[in-house]
């Protein structure tokens, strides 16, 4: 209890010292110094030949105690030097999916002629994060940039949490250490999960559906009959992907085959309905796994170039409505549209975005 | 429900397997607890702790156990081997971790099997040293953890190797093993958190900034060690048990020989104080007899020393006064002696190496001015405890001779002889007795006849019954009957049956300092003389870098003291009879073909000149480092600091001020001039024009610089950019608001022979500075304009 009230203090005590930005100078104000476990231990080494070297009046022994415990204060400088004045500054972070990862671009620098910042490690909490460096430039004055990966935990917007930029140069006696808040927040998409959403499926179990919903499946229902009333012409085989009509399966060439494969016949079509999205119509219960559903369906929506209008409503949260048009838009307004989509999904039902309860609790401060 | 208990029981695998897969999440996996390693250098370090630890068998040769020192070679040269397959070590942390434990069981049994043999403190180094084995060998190489383990009980192990040897080569090479492990802890420091991108340097490059780094430690450590006060030791620590070396307190013939194949350095003496006794113990080989040991006891094959005279070690001394030892006042009385015929005395600086025994090397009589060393009553000096390691002592040489009088007890004691056998021995002593007797002492050699002094004293009467003139005689007598029956001096005599002397006198005659020395012992013995044998060290090899003496085990001498008539200790030397060269020269040039069977290599380095020079020069590094280091202690250090501080409170201290302002300056100067921007390429380029024409035509230029510069002249052409350079010589004369072409034709109205190389500088100046640059940063840019100019200045050479 006490130790964890200690770490709570702690944890605060180091927020309000590192106020989040975008750019952050280590200097000696804001840098940690303290010897390793292994630091420890060679101090114990150290201390134990300098009580041979006495107990045996031996003065090699001696010498080579003095040796250790100056090379121990050498490499407590080189550590310190190492990570002092080395600038951070973020570039950028990218979104990702739960549980998967999201990526922070950022770039460091020392602003003197000296030495690179050697063995630098990145921590969240006490998990080391991967850390590439993308490219050692040249000139110093740009810096060198790297990226961080954070694993992607809850979806939502989150902010940056606090990083620990660690490093135990040259020999892992001494770590110094500092922390980066970067003032960046990120989205986290639900998890995409495969999830049963064949149209031609819902149809077939519109039967066993209760009479509620009905009226909710009602657009997906028209959608279906529609594909299935239009004029369409036979294209070729392509391979099946999840969530395409039933009735597109080309089930004479399954037979005929050996493997497992499903294979769809393509249709060359004119024009592609766009298919409503809602969270009913995932079959699943729980509304994470209906949201990675979603997730999921959206992203092959997107892949097939298929249009649809996804519709959020229901769980105390105002009805939202996002439209993504298909191969009608551009590549780049296509892309906007499907971040929405994922944003929507991200933040949907989450009481409150993460980002102004940060904001509110600076405020207090 | 049915599946809760089974997703429990599920749990426990995943977790256990959580730890034998990181090798594989770690790779595939980018945000897991440690990013995989760079494998090469994991490798590369790991193979160098293996070699350190293979060095360090070579630091710790007289502790380890043999069977110790050839499994962990052998698990060492199987890791190197196994290392090329570092991804399958790591995955198989499981596997090797019962090797871990088996091998820690197998060492530690081997390890108790013979700990009575080993002693404590050997039997805890073989446990270090296999521990840190088993740590290398069944390493986890998913984190650096092995590394930190190995270092700090190597580190410690090399430590410990300075217990059982502290010669300067050693020392260096267990400076370079802990230089090694840092340099190997630093590899596999990079290899576990270095980004390859970033690490421009080879993965084998130590770390940056090393030798500076070692340099200032190693200042930084010598001046603690000569500052910090040296304690006390804390608690005792058990000694090493070693083999004893050097001479033995017993000797049956045959015993010298052996050392006599050692190469083994013994001791080192310098001597200072007296001048003109010095250089004589310097120059002459023949007298340098080191006395060691004293052989009293006598049971018919083989001498040893008198139990009486054995120190006792085992007891703690409380009092010098010990039965063996010369009495304190006795040691006054010599020590007065000694300051009241300062003509007589050498002070000699004497280094032992260790040897397990007691005994010290002293010369003729000579009191130890360093405490725990005593004179003993059969003037030697004795150490109180064992010499384990290297130790420096100082001996006051009060005479050149034995001076102690012998007791009561210590002459009838060197009277004794074995009852039974030496039959034909006492008979030949009892011939040379009467023919000693019978001649006259006009027929005595000319060497002998300084040594016949007659004593009145009737007070040793009942002592000594045989006169000094006849004991002299009956020596010649001995050492002719040697000569004539051609006795040879061999370090490789048939062995001895029967009654050892009579087969040696009578029937092999070949034999080395022990066998003439014991038959001439025997030989004065038995005509009632006291006599006893000293064995020692004779001769020793001069070093002129230090001007010392080095002897070693080589010269090893056995020979023989009696009592004359005056109560006092003579020594006479049979083996000088038999091989004169062995005591003028050396043993190596008495028998060169037998002295270097066994020393090839020692033989060929001196016997080659620059290598001779070389290794003396490093015996002399060996010896100051002895001198200087390993003897320093809180006297030494008092005196250190108070010579420090007298010399650096007078004007050494003035001078050192000087010295660091002065450098001060030198630094701001320095700094000061690198600052300043480099000339650019036009002004540079200016200056050299304007001075080929000051000297082409000084009379213009002299004319050009006293009109008034024509700055008043507007000009259609940019102007030059002004740098702030300190106007000085041809600089400060050049006008820099000019524009280039009025720069053009100032000159050619200076150098009219040369318009069209003008011209053309001026024109390629131009085209310079307004083309547009290539470089992109400030390094290249640099280098660039360096480069023009010399251009330039190979194109204005042209103008002559």
């Amino acid at each position: 209890m006490l130790s964890n009230g200690l770490r709570n203090r702690a944890k605060h005590w180091i927020i309000k010292r590192f106020p989040t930005a975008k750019r952050f100078h280590v200097r000696h104000q804001s840098l940690f110094i303290m010897p390793t476990k292994f630091g420890a231990l060679y101090l114990l080494a150290t201390l134990i030949i300098f009580i041979l070297g006495t107990n045996y009046q031996n003065n090699p022994i001696l010498l080579l105690s003095y040796f250790l415990f100056f090379m121990f204060m050498w490499s407590l400088h080189a550590c310190f030097i190492n990570l002092n004045n080395t600038q951070f500054e973020i570039s950028s972070v990218t979104n990702g999916f739960a549980g998967e990862y999201i990526h922070l671009n950022a770039s460091f620098s020392k602003d003197q002629q000296t030495l690179w910042p050697h063995q630098l490690t990145f921590w969240h909490e006490s998990t080391q994060l991967h850390c590439e460096i993308l490219e050692a430039e040249s000139s110093r004055t740009e810096g060198t940039s790297f990226q961080v990966t954070l694993p992607a935990v809850r979806r939502g917007y989150h902010d940056l949490p606090m990083l620990k930029v660690k490093t135990e140069y040259p020999f892992g006696l001494i770590k110094a250490w500092s922390f980066l808040h970067f003032d960046e927040s990120y989205w986290v998409y639900p998890k995409p999960k495969p999830t049963a959403w064949q149209f031609s499926d819902i149809t077939i179990q519109a039967n066993d559906i209760d009479v509620n919903d009905l009226d909710l499946l009602d657009g997906n229902e028209q959608l279906a009959k529609n594909n299935e009333g239009e004029e369409r012409q036979f294209d070729g085989l392509k391979s099946y992907s999840p969530g395409a009509p039933m009735s597109q399966v080309a089930w004479k060439q399954f037979a005929k085959q050996v493997g497992d494969d499903l294979l769809l016949k393509d249709f060359v079509e004119e024009h592609k309905r766009p298919i409503a999205l809602t969270l009913q119509s995932i079959q699943t219960d729980g509304l994470e796994k209906k949201l990675s559903g979603l997730t999921h369906a959206i992203l092959q929506l997107k892949n097939d170039q298929h249009p649809f209008v996804l519709t959020l409503s229901g769980y105390k949260q105002p009805v939202t409505t996002n439209v993504f048009n298909g191969s009608a838009s551009s590549p780049s307004q296509q892309d906007a549209q499907i971040e929405s989509c994922l944003q929507q999904l991200a933040t949907f039902a989450q009481s409150r975005p993460s980002k102004s309860k940060h904001a509110e609790r600076r405020h207090d401060n | 429900m049915t599946t809760k208990p089974k997703q429990k029981h599920g749990q426990e695998p995943t977790i256990s397997r959580a730890t034998s897969d990181l090798a594989t999440t770690a790779t595939s996996n980018p945000s897991s607890s440690m990013a995989s390693p760079n494998l090469s250098q994991v490798r590369l370090s790991a193979a160098a702790f293996g070699l350190l630890l293979l060095c360090s068998i070579v630091l710790l040769f007289e502790a380890l156990n043999a069977l110790v020192i050839i499994l962990s070679s052998l698990l060492l040269v199987a890791q190197s081997f196994m290392l090329y397959k570092t991804s399958w070590l790591m995955h198989s942390v499981k596997h090797v971790n019962w090797v871990k434990n088996l091998g820690a069981l197998a060492f530690s049994v081997l390890i108790m099997m013979n700990a009575k043999q080993l002693g404590l403190l050997n039997a805890m180094v073989n446990l270090l040293f296999s521990g840190a084995l088993l740590w290398l060998v069944t390493a986890d190489l998913n984190s650096p953890k092995w590394a930190r383990q190995v270092f700090a009980v190597q580190a410690i192990l090399v430590s410990v190797s300075f217990i059982y040897q502290q010669d300067l080569h050693w020392t260096l090479m267990a400076l370079l093993i802990v230089l090694g492990l840092f340099v190997a802890l630093y590899w596999c420091q990079s290899a576990y958190f270095s980004n390859q991108a970033i690490s421009s340097s080879k993965a084998t490059s130590p770390p940056p900034k090393f030798a500076p780094m070692v340099l200032t430690c190693l200042i930084l450590s010598a001046l603690a060690f000569v500052v910090l006060p040296g304690l006390k030791p804390f608690w005792k620590l058990p000694d090493q048990k070693q083999n004893t070396t050097g001479l033995d307190d017993k000797m049956t013939p045959g015993d010298v020989a052996d050392l006599a194949q050692s190469n083994r350095l013994a001791f080192r003496v310098e001597l200072s104080g007296n001048q003109r006794l010095g250089q004589w113990l310097m120059t002459d080989h023949a007298s340098r007899y080191w006395r060691v040991l004293t052989l009293e006891d006598f049971d018919g094959k083989t001498w040893q020393q008198h139990p009486l005279r054995k120190p006792n070690l085992r007891s703690r001394r409380f009092s010098s006064s010990e039965s063996h030892l010369v009495p304190q006042e006795r040691v006054r009385e010599l020590s007065s002696l000694a300051e009241s015929n300062p003509q007589n005395t050498v002070f000699m600086n004497i280094i032992a190496e260790p040897t397990h025994q007691p005994w010290l090397l002293s010369f003729g009589t000579a009191l130890a001015k360093t405490p725990r060393i005593d004179l003993t009553l059969d003037t030697l000096l004795q150490a109180n405890q064992k010499v384990t390691k290297r130790i420096k002592y100082e001996a006051l040489m009060v005479s050149p001779n034995n001076i102690l009088e012998p007791s009561s007890r210590a002459i009838s004691l060197n009277r004794q002889l074995p009852a039974a056998g030496l039959n034909q021995t006492k008979a030949l002593a009892q011939r040379l007795l009467k023919e000693a007797t019978s001649s006259e002492p006009s027929t005595l050699s000319a060497n002998s006849s300084e040594m016949v002094k007659h004593s009145n004293s009737t007070n040793n009467e009942d002592l000594v019954t045989v006169s000094d003139g006849t004991i002299a005689r009956f020596n010649a007598l001995f050492f002719q009957y040697l000569r004539n029956e051609n006795f040879e001096y061999t370090l490789q005599p048939p062995t001895l049956s029967g009654d050892h002397l009579d087969d040696f006198l009578f029937n092999t005659k070949q034999g080395f300092c022990a066998h003439y020395a014991s038959a001439h012992a025997v030989l004065l013995r038995s005509i009632g003389v006291p006599a006893r044998i000293v064995t020692g060290y004779h001769g020793g090899e001069l070093n002129p870098n230090g001007n010392y003496l080095n002897i070693y085990d080589s010269s090893a001498h056995a020979w023989v003291e009696y009592l004359d008539s005056t109560n006092r200790w003579r020594r006479i030397d049979p083996t000088s009879a038999v091989s004169p060269s062995r005591i003028s020269d050396g043993l190596e040039a008495s028998i060169p073909d037998e002295a270097a069977i066994g020393n090839n290599a020692i033989n060929f380095v001196k016997q080659t000149p620059w290598l001779n020079e070389l290794r003396q020069q490093l015996q002399s590094l060996d010896y100051y480092w002895t001198v200087w280091v390993l003897d320093f202690d809180n006297d030494k250090r008092q005196n250190t600091l108070s010579q420090f501080i007298t010399l650096a409170s007078l004007w050494y201290l003035g001078l050192g001020l000087l010295v660091l302002i002065s450098l001060l300056i030198a630094v701001y100067w320095l700094k000061a001039k690198l600052q300043r921007p480099a000339m650019s390429l036009e002004v540079f380029v200016l200056v050299q024009l304007y001075k080929k024409a000051k000297a082409l035509n000084p009379q213009g230029y002299q004319q050009w610089l006293s009109k008034p510069q024509s700055s008043t002249l507007q000009s259609p052409s940019p102007k030059l950019q002004h740098t702030t350079h300190p106007s000085t010589g041809i600089l400060g004369n050049i006008d820099l608001s000019l524009s280039l072409s009025e720069h053009q034709a100032l000159l050619i109205s200076l150098m009219p022979s040369h318009e069209a190389t003008i011209t053309s500088v001026i024109g390629a100046l131009n085209k310079h500075l307004y083309a547009p640059t290539s470089a992109t940063t400030s390094t290249k840019q640099a280098a660039l304009v360096k480069k023009q100019k010399r251009q330039f200045r190979h194109l204005i050479e042209t103008i002559n």
